[in-house]
């Protein structure tokens, strides 16, 4: 019997292990370069995610939502187009603080990247005060139907009470009337661009609109809210105005700031419950009224039984509702706090 | 005739088997030296990009949050070795604010370390009394640091001065943001015949501490851009910081030789945009 022991067996074998060990070690180094890399890019789209979605929902101020927001209060995930893990904290009056959770996780749900943004919005106001029914550098005509009450009143539609607090500071007193520049620290062209609604020509029919949920229903034009039903779902909806040239306002009923750089003509039985700002002519007709305070550069007329009432709860409520977030606060990016 | 047939090497081959094993291990001794020397340069090369992006790290997080607002800047003196800041340590929404005390709820508070009175201070974002009614930052000094409630819930008692006749002191519910703060200096310095980059608190008077190094500071320092990428006139003006960091050590394989790195990062602040 021939018995020769060979070395080729426990050499091939040696060699198989070794290939093996060291495909084994590059895979591992490959997976674990390329885990580093995913991380890298994960963390780095989590917090793109966190302050594109900070940035939009500052941009895209809802002041419907802000304005239902008690001081202290804060609204989580609840606002369409911000994401689903946006949060907006009510800090005081005019302060709020909007916050985005970048989140990427597995399938099944394992948390590979998490980044916080925050940053403080602070609301502006338009400078006004309703010291007068009608504040103008023009002329004042009114016929012998007509009236101009400058007597302060709650409308008897809002039973007395006033739903924005006395506390709400305005900024500036509204003095003298040269323009809208005086409006500061929010002029008229903000105003125009912050607008929730442009018309022209004749508006008639002005009135709530509901969804099918029973909710206010915002995207209807002649929708600008419900001065006769304060709590109602219409009620704290109060838009801001852009009115162009030839705009009349002939029916309906509504509440809001109208910025009107060339005029406004109300008429028939329109009513209009706000703040009005033109730097053309405001001329009333037929039984239309305004219940708040108008301003206007180049003079108002009152004809037939048209009437203009101060009221500074009223002008307080919609200049309180035209808040927009004018300004981002200096030092206000908490991003990764 | 028997001849006798025997195998085996001869001298010559002998010795030239051993001449080219000889030239072989003399072949693999220099291979090894070289790749030690080059291994060592490798390793002075990464210790000090290790030293540089220590460096950028710090600065990067140290500066994160400063901002401006007004001629209220939190870069308080820019030169080209030298930078003092405002470094936050804190921040958090405080739900109640006195003229002597300013109360955070914990769960409403991050922070890097504990707060120490004199060491660090609050900004608040109040609201003048008078004039524009628009939010600022004010500075108050944190005298002393406690627990306390505040609605309930269990929070930092600050003491500190808030002049209430110039500043809107909201009440609860209201929830006013606060940064607490240190003043810090950052400083490229040499330290004996070595040079390094350091750091101190200038806040609590501290000496200058190590942070980097070390290496020769040749050519490092740092600039200061406004927003157009021009070097910044003012520092109310300035909108990003480069910091460009270059050294050189001793090679530790070769006596009489060094290796060099540098590493030059811009540093934008958020708030500072």
């Amino acid at each position: 019997m021939n018995s020769r022991a060979g070395a080729a067996l426990p050499m091939a074998l040696f060699t198989i292990a070794l290939v093996g060990a060291l495909a084994a070690a590059a895979l591992t180094v490959s997976r674990l370069r390329w885990l580093g890399g995913s991380r890298a890019l994960l963390s780095a789209s989590a917090r793109l995610g966190a302050e594109a979605s900070v940035d939009h929902a500052a941009r895209r101020w809802d002041p419907f939502l802000a304005e239902s927001l008690p001081v202290g209060g804060m609204v989580t995930g609840a606002v369409a187009g911000w994401g689903a893990t946006d949060s907006l904290l009510r800090l005081d009056e005019r302060l709020f603080l909007v916050s985005s959770v970048g989140e990427r996780r597995t399938s099944d749900g394992y948390l590979l990247a998490r980044h916080v943004a925050r940053e403080l919005v602070e609301l502006s106001t338009p400078a006004l005060t309703a010291d007068a029914a009608v504040t103008t550098h023009g002329p004042v005509v009114v016929d012998p139907g007509a009236q101009v009450a400058g007597e302060d009143i709650v409308p008897a539609e809002w039973e007395g009470r006033c739903p924005t607090p006395d506390s709400v500071d305005l900024p500036v007193r509204y003095d003298t009337l040269s323009g809208f520049d005086r409006l500061r620290p929010v002029g008229a062209e903000d105003l125009l661009r912050w607008a929730d609604r442009t018309v022209a020509g004749a508006v008639g029919g002005l009135g709530p609109a509901l969804d099918p949920d029973g909710g206010c229903d915002r995207t209807d034009s002649l929708n600008w809210g419900d001065p006769g039903v304060p709590a109602g779902p219409c009620g704290p909806w109060s838009p801001i105005v852009a009115a162009e040239s030839g705009t009349r306002l002939n029916s309906g009923s509504a509440q809001g700031l109208i910025v009107a750089p060339h005029g406004l003509e109300l008429s028939g039985t329109a009513r209009f419950y706000g703040v009005i700002l033109t730097s053309g002519p405001l001329i009333l007709l037929g039984q239309a009224a305004v219940i708040g305070a108008v301003y206007s550069d180049s003079g108002v007329t009152l004809r037939d039984q048209t009437s203009i009432q101060r009221s500074t709860c009223v002008a307080r409520s919609v200049i309180a509702r035209s808040a927009r977030p004018f300004r981002r606060v200096p030092r206000g990016d908490l991003a990764g706090q | 005739m028997l001849r006798l047939r025997r195998s085996g090497f001869t001298l010559a081959g002998v010795m030239i088997g051993m001449v080219l094993l000889g030239l072989i291990g003399l072949i693999l001794v220099r291979l090894h030296l070289a790749a030690e020397r080059g291994l060592r340069a490798l390793r002075g090369h990464a210790s000090l990009q290790e030293a540089f992006d220590l460096a950028a790290a710090f600065m990067t997080s140290e500066l994160a949050d400063v901002g401006r607002q007004g001629p209220d800047l939190d870069l308080i003196r820019a030169e080209r070795d030298a930078l003092a800041y405002r470094a936050t340590r804190g921040s958090g929404l405080a739900c109640a604010v006195g003229g002597t005390e300013v109360l955070i709820s914990r769960e409403r508070w991050r922070a890097l370390r504990s707060l120490q009175a004199g060491r660090d201070s609050l900004l608040l974002l109040l609201r003048p009394r008078a004039g524009d009614s628009s939010s600022r930052w004010v500075a108050a000094p944190i005298l002393g640091v406690g627990s306390a409630s505040c609605e309930g819930r269990s929070s930092l008692r600050m003491g500190t001065v808030i002049d209430a006749s110039r500043w809107t002191l909201p009440a609860p519910p209201a929830l006013v943001p606060v940064r607490a703060f240190e003043v810090m200096e950052a400083r490229l310095y040499a330290s004996g015949s070595q040079e390094w980059m350091g750091a101190r608190s200038v806040s609590s008077g501290e000496a200058i501490q190590p942070l980097t190094g070390p290496f020769s500071v040749a050519g490092s320092g740092l600039t200061y851009q406004d927003s157009t990428g021009s070097p910044a006139a003012a520092l109310a003006d300035i909108r990003s910081i480069d910091l460009r960091l270059a050294g050189t050590r001793p090679h530790p394989g070769v006596p009489g030789s060094v290796v060099s790195e540098s590493l030059q990062t811009r540093l934008a602040p958020r708030n500072l945009r």
